[in-house]
């Protein structure tokens, strides 16, 4: 190894450092852009499918818009408003205003139920108010000053505490009998939900390719009260087709068809519930359900 | 009524880290066999350009050097003088003109002289200094012959392997997308790109710079026989 054979091992080498250097920082670097990956969020852990609807405390009517009445001068004789209405007789208390003086008799009937109902009444603002304001000399008989009578018309509705009634029409709240056209829960429907798409996930193989996970089949799928699946599976829709995977659109769809196919009969779906699955429309299937 | 594991698709799928195609990554994504090849075609690569840059010099100034003495001496007018004076240079025409001389002294020392026997053993003897000089020249010819001839090989083998282990991970992981084939496939590759990256340079450099030695032979050779005519024509007055 003589002079000029060293004088050239420490030129290439440099040389090549030099080259993979700036490789390295990037000078000739290729940014490659990946397209946006989407988004799987929306997680909803259901553990088991819900044999009752929960969402009895709510109300399944919609609240009536409540509108202030105007506030108008001191009315001696206004009507109780509503929270001092006994519960169980709802028809007896909206007394027109022009029989406004209330007569003893007419209030008496529960004489006690008026003080124990404002303390139940979350806003406070009225009962304040409604204390504020002492009773005038007007009063027609001595119980109806211990009674919160309310000289002034209230800003809130009559029918405010709609929803949060405990003791509701028993309409609203049915007991579930099988075969019922039961109305389902958040949570119970997401449930059924998880169940069927667990029960078809064995079956089912979304094609493969570029741009293949963006692909979404939507099915129409009517089942019988066993499970199993009655008529033809339609193609309801499909979602997310771009140039790249429009050649695997066909195989997707065909595919989704199967695996329905070969996961019918569904089991264990709740009975009850018969109505929610009997046209399950639309089925959705895509890249998530495969995992 | 229970449901296992269900959701679990909810996982967002991982590995979905920006994409770099720098150098250092792609090395230090790949399997050691492959880092192995890569590395070795890289210590190539360099060798490779050492000895371009090492040989080109050399071949260039022996050249030079060589048509200085050989014009010298077909000025010089004193031969033995010339060669008392320049005849130990290290040099291709010297050691043939000394190797000339010091044959053609042996022989005309003897006392039964005979003029065939002595041509032959001067030619014989200034061949061999001549094909010593060569060989000594392109000493590192063959390493660049080698290096241009098999260095693809060894990145194909690198990246063949790349792609079999990348494919045993694909299927491991049951997912057949492009975004999770392609960055093994990449790295793959990049062993034969260096693999190439070594070759080309080594093929150029050995046509290229054994035809210099070729030329520089040719003159050597031509340089011989002129003094093989002129000790000959000295053989016969």
């Amino acid at each position: 190894m003589d002079r000029s054979e060293r004088l050239g091992l420490g030129l290439s080498t440099a040389g090549h450092v030099l080259l993979f250097g700036a490789l390295s920082l990037g000078l000739l670097q290729t940014s490659v852009t990946m397209p946006p990956r989407q988004q799987t969020i929306e997680v909803s852990l259901a553990d088991s499918v819900a044999l009752e609807s929960r969402t009895t405390q709510q109300s399944t009517q919609t609240p009536e818009t409540a509108t202030a009445p105007e506030i108008g001068p001191m009315e001696p004789d206004a009507a109780p408003p509503e929270p001092a209405e006994p519960a169980p007789a709802p028809l007896a208390p909206p007394a027109p205003p022009v029989e406004a003086p209330p007569k003893p008799k007419a209030v008496q009937p529960a004489p006690p139920k008026p003080r124990e109902t404002p303390s139940k009444v979350p806003p406070k603002a009225s009962t304040k108010e409604a204390v504020k304001a002492p009773a005038p000399k007007a009063s027609p008989s001595p119980k109806a000053t211990s009674k919160p009578a309310p000289q002034r018309a209230s800003r809130l509705g009559r029918d405010f505490l709609k929803g949060l009634d405990s003791d509701a029409p028993p309409s609203r709240n049915p007991a579930p009998t099988a075969g019922s056209s039961a109305p389902m829960g958040a949570v119970a429907a997401r449930a059924l939900n998880a169940e069927i798409n667990r029960q078809i996930r064995p079956y089912w193989r979304p094609p493969s390719g570029a741009d293949a996970d963006r692909l979404v089949t939507l099915l129409s799928v009517h089942l019988d009260a066993s499970g199993n699946v009655v008529g033809r599976v339609e193609v309801v829709g499909q979602e997310g087709i771009t140039p790249s995977n429009r050649a695997q659109a066909a195989l997707h769809a065909e595919r989704a068809v199967q695996a329905v196919m070969r996961a019918s009969p569904f089991r264990n779906l709740p009975p009850e519930y018969y109505d929610q699955w009997k046209w399950l429309k639309p089925l959705r299937f895509d890249a998530r359900l495969a995992q | 009524m229970t449901l296992p594991a269900i959701l679990a698709a909810a996982v967002p799928p991982s590995g979905a880290g920006p994409i770099t195609l720098s150098p250092i990554e792609l090395f230090l994504q790949a399997d050691i066999v492959v880092k192995v090849v890569m590395i070795g075609l890289l210590l190539a690569s360099v060798w490779t350009w050492a000895i371009i840059v090492s040989f080109s010099g050399r071949l260039g100034k022996t050249r030079k050097r060589c048509e200085e003495f050989e014009r010298a001496f077909w000025q010089a007018q004193d031969m033995d003088a010339f060669v008392k004076e320049r005849g130990k240079e290290d040099q291709p025409s010297a050691q043939i003109l000394a190797a000339g001389i010091a044959e053609w002294r042996r022989s005309t020392a003897q006392r039964a002289m005979k003029p065939e026997g002595t041509r032959d053993r001067l030619a014989t003897a200034m061949g061999s200094a001549l094909a010593g000089a060569i060989d000594k020249l392109s000493d590192r010819l063959n390493i660049l012959a080698t290096i241009g001839s098999v260095a693809p090989f060894v990145g194909l083998f690198g990246t063949v392997w790349g792609i079999m282990r990348s494919f045993t991970a694909i299927a491991g992981e049951q997912n057949t997308s492009l975004a999770v084939v392609a960055p093994g496939i990449a790295e793959a590759l990049f062993a034969t790109a260096i693999g190439l990256f070594a070759a080309i340079p080594a093929v150029i450099a050995y046509n290229r710079l054994s035809h210099g030695v070729n030329r520089l032979e040719s003159r050597l050779q031509r340089f011989a026989d002129g003094l093989y005519t002129t000790f000959s024509r000295e053989l016969e007055a």
